[in-house]
């Protein structure tokens, strides 16, 4: 059952490029998701790095973060942050994406369990005294196998992704 | 903006395979390093998990953590702990390993920039009451490449190592990851990985790549 993670994650690549087609229909779920972020707090300047949210806001301690802008089809969510320091910061979670299998519109979603870590902190362009983070790993805790199409995939152990300055990854 | 993805992704991916990269063996020398492990602090029956170093001793934000028990060839030290909870801990510190050239007893050690996760808690077995730290998970932050033997190396971008629960972690001996080994595999998608973990019974990343460099 070897599940082939890369090929799972080429999917998630397909997944933020899938975008365009799905953006004005909900059926991603992603507009809502964005929609029900949980606990924010508009970060000013301040001693910790923020992360920056699709919507372009700096923010500490979201209780949820949307990778893929464009369609909402990747994100973390059910943050609950134990750290957040000047250098990294972890929250346990979830890791949620939808598997565009056949399609993004017609796909499915799948929610890992997983840590959330942010660090690679780097001065945000533009915005004097702020810092945000600019990678996130995902530590995958539990289960990391699913199916899609009838086929079985299984996702790495761990997950990098570079964070954008303008929001998502 | 998803600034190309994919490319990050894959080779996100391939990193994922790569595992270990310097494993020493028995006979470096290094069992300095094992006593000059700095604090200790002896917990008993705790509401946090504890980790479990060498030999049956547990702890709660060591300083330092001895990975391979029985040479001190690779280790975390400098340890600078932002949490410490019920299901997980954090610390950013440095990792230390043996490039064992040209053998461990010769070897230097080489020193890399990581974040330590600490997670999935688990009973310590023979004591009731205590849980214990069962996965380590390090993110290489900084630089990755070294050299040894006049070669080019590079760690991937994380590697996860079982605990043991008489303590340090799942580093086998006599092994030293090349990792051009691993990018090939990592260019076939992950199977070899996922095959050698199955046969071993250990987490896949590790074995496949200690195997591989054989």
């Amino acid at each position: 059952m070897t599940a082939s993670p890369a090929r799972s994650l080429r999917k998630a690549a397909a997944l933020a490029l899938c975008g365009i087609a799905v953006i004005a229909t909900a059926a991603c779920g992603a507009a809502a998701s964005a929609a029900t972020f949980g606990p924010q707090r508009a970060a000013t300047t301040t001693a910790v790095p923020v992360v920056v949210s699709c919507g372009m806001k700096t923010q500490v301690r979201p209780g949820a973060y949307t990778l893929a802008c464009a369609d909402g089809n990747v994100y973390v969510s059910a943050l609950n942050w134990t750290a957040w320091g000047s250098s990294s910061a972890l929250a346990s979670g979830t890791y949620a994406f939808n598997d565009c299998t056949p399609t993004c519109l017609s796909g499915h979603g799948h929610t890992l369990p997983g840590l959330v870590v942010l660090w690679g902190a780097q001065a945000l362009p533009g915005h004097a005294g702020v810092r945000y983070f600019t990678e996130m790993t995902v530590i995958f805790t539990g289960n990391r196998s699913y199916t899609a199409g009838g086929k079985a995939y299984k996702e790495p152990q761990t997950l990098t992704v570079p964070l954008s300055q303008y929001g998502g990854a | 903006m998803t600034a190309a993805p994919g490319r990050r992704l894959r080779r996100a991916a391939a990193l994922a395979l790569c595992g270990l990269a310097v494993i020493a063996t028995a006979g470096c020398g290094s069992a300095a390093s094992a006593a000059s492990l700095g604090k200790q602090q002896t917990v008993g029956t705790t509401a946090v998990p504890v980790v479990v170093v060498c030999f049956n001793k547990t702890q709660i934000r060591p300083g330092s953590y001895l990975l391979a028990c029985g040479d001190g060839s690779a280790y975390l030290e400098r340890l600078n702990w932002a949490a410490w909870g019920p299901s997980s801990a954090m610390a950013s510190g440095t990792f230390i390993v043996n490039n064992c050239t040209p053998d461990c007893a010769e070897g230097r050690g080489i020193a890399f920039g990581v974040l330590a996760v600490l997670w999935n808690a688990q009973p310590w077995p023979g004591h009731a009451g205590v849980r214990y730290f069962t996965e380590l998970t390090m993110i290489f932050t900084g630089n990755r490449s070294y050299t040894a033997g006049g070669k080019a190396y590079q760690q991937p971008q994380t590697v996860t190592y079982p605990m043991f629960k008489a303590g340090g972690a799942a580093l086998l001996s006599g092994t030293r990851v090349a990792q051009d080994h691993v990018d090939d595999l990592a260019g076939d998608d992950d199977q070899a990985g996922d095959v050698v973990a199955r046969v071993a019974g250990v987490a896949g990343q590790q074995v496949g790549d200690v195997l591989l460099a054989r």
